[in-house]
């Protein structure tokens, strides 16, 4: 009966970026299964194709998704935030790492999540652009390794 | 007769025997240190639809005199009284047991007196956020000493005695294992909650009438995660003195004590205050035993734990290269700390950088220990 809550934070946060509008097949079906909350943020009049558009809207604390490709590898990001509250929630996971990666990194950090809690209006943008700025205040397995990995560099 | 006697009777009337004929005996109630086992874990889950399942595991048991902690087989660490030589007796207690909490029976820990074994057995009762999945059932715990024999007879402590340094970072570091623990559940508790009110209001928003099955789901889980976070937090308050005081007792007589000062800056980082933990970094790396060697251990340890058959290296990684240009290039703060006070240039930055973001008690066990065995 002992389950560790970090998979319980990603599988809640997987279900809802599979509800909140990805493209493939798989997630529209989720989407058209779900109870209407998903249509609602479907036609949201706002989407992000790159990764100042989803800095800009995570700072304010906006329900957002992205992927994001760089030559490290291919990351899903996520942001979401209470209204009546100024603590947001971002969440970082790796989809895959550059092909020419070592295949002992990417069995490591491949599908590894982290998630990060900031303060509307003060989203730190290195939870985007770099991989261990600011992950100090992040928590999750990918937080865990790449915290460990810092022993290498 | 109890499944725990019957597993440990054979070994007890042997060494009964044994002991009618001898002058001395060995009582874990007169020791003063702590051990390592193996533990054989049975959990009988058929009160949950379940089967009964087992693993091994280790645990740490840290003896102090009259009274022991036991560290986690599966339910956390578990304090206890002797109630004689061999026999520890333990409280009831009710711990996480996500996504509820389990209510453990008392429990009396049975050690045989050639120090090689111990059994136990307690049962529990699971209440789960939602009632219908409530359940109970029973664990069973069969420890074998990773050490020949008995601790060495000079290491067991009178009760008039003061405990030696290393003694005393013995016990020390066991209790900040467990402390770094509990913090790390409040961090993942006070997450989860965090996330679940943002699922909370955007359901709430979007109509209660017709998520209203997601959003009592969800204020259970708030409610269930509040409690719980209430209990680690309560722990955490009780331990958190213990251990800083059990600190600054060994820095007190001596202040350059390396593994004194590292352990205080990872206790300084899980309690929040930047500062000091850079100071107690300071001074364990200026103590003479960051040594080469000393770095090469705790990188061997890291490398074997994330399963890397060589060390990652900027040459042969793009992650370990890109986090490389981000240290080298580092401007601003890092963990409320302004990096142009620090020398990032340094090999020393590398080393505080990764007692900020590894995870404490990853840190703690990849730290080769200085203690001298006795």
């Amino acid at each position: 009966m002992f389950m560790k809550k970090t998979d319980l934070i990603f599988a809640a946060i997987l279900v809802f970026i599979l509800a909140s509008g990805c493209t493939s097949q798989q997630a529209a079906q989720n989407v058209s299964n779900s109870s209407g909350l998903t249509s609602q943020l479907n036609n949201s009049s706002q989407t992000c194709m790159d990764q100042n558009c989803f800095i800009a809207a995570a700072n304010s604390c906006q329900v957002m998704n992205v992927t994001i490709t760089d030559n490290v590898g291919t990351f899903a990001l996520s942001s979401i935030g209470q209204t009546n509250s100024t603590s947001c929630i971002f969440s970082k996971t790796v989809v895959s790492l550059n092909s020419n990666e070592t295949q002992n990194m990417q069995n490591l950090l491949d599908g590894k999540s982290m998630t990060c809690i900031y303060q509307k209006g003060n989203f730190d943008s290195q939870f985007v652009t770099a991989l261990i700025g600011g992950i100090e205040y992040c928590s999750g397995p990918l937080k865990d390794d790449l915290g460990n990995l810092i022993i290498f560099t | 007769m109890s499944r725990v006697l019957l597993l440990l009777l054979p070994l007890i009337l042997l060494s009964t025997l044994a002991h009618s004929q001898e002058a001395s005996t060995w009582n874990w109630n007169k020791y003063y240190g702590t051990t390592k086992w193996s533990v054989n874990v049975t959990e009988d889950d058929s009160g949950c639809n379940g089967g009964s399942t087992s693993w091994e595991t280790t645990a740490s048991i840290d003896f102090n005199l009259s009274s022991a902690v036991m560290g986690d087989v599966g339910h956390g660490p578990a304090n206890g009284a002797f109630i004689s030589g061999n026999i520890l007796e333990i409280a009831p207690r009710s711990v996480l047991d996500q996504p509820g909490t389990s209510a453990l029976s008392a429990y009396d820990v049975y050690f045989t007196s050639d120090c090689s074994a111990f059994a136990a057995s307690y049962s529990w009762v699971y209440t789960d956020p939602n009632p219908i999945y409530d359940c109970s059932g029973t664990t069973t715990l069969a420890g074998t000493n990773q050490q020949n024999g008995c601790p060495n007879p000079a290491a067991p402590l009178l009760e008039n005695q003061t405990p030696t340094i290393d003694q005393q970072l013995e016990q020390a570091n066991s209790d900040l294992i467990d402390y770094v623990q509990l913090q790390n559940a409040s961090n993942d508790l006070q997450a989860e909650i965090s996330i679940d009110q943002a699922f909370l209001q955007i359901y709430t928003a979007s109509g209660t009438a017709k998520n209203a099955a997601q959003i009592s789901s969800l204020q259970q889980q708030i409610s269930s995660l509040n409690n719980q976070l209430s209990i680690v937090n309560g722990r955490i308050g009780q331990l958190e003195p213990n251990v800083e005081a059990e600190y600054n007792s060994v820095l007190s007589e001596d202040p350059n004590n390396f593994d004194a000062n590292l352990d205080m800056a990872i206790l300084k980082k899980s309690e929040g205050i930047p500062h000091e933990y850079f100071d107690y970094m300071d001074k364990a790396m200026s103590s003479g035993q960051f040594t080469p060697a000393f770095k090469a251990t705790v990188m061997s340890n890291v490398a074997k734990d994330l399963g890397f058959s060589t060390f990652p290296s900027a040459q042969n990684s793009l992650v370990i290269q890109e986090m490389q240009n981000e240290e080298h290039s580092e401007t601003g703060t890092i963990y409320n700390t302004n990096v142009q006070s620090e020398n990032t240039a340094h090999a020393s930055w590398v080393w505080k950088l990764f007692g900020i973001d590894s995870p404490p008690s990853d840190f703690l066990n990849n730290i080769p220990s200085q203690i001298v065995n006795q």
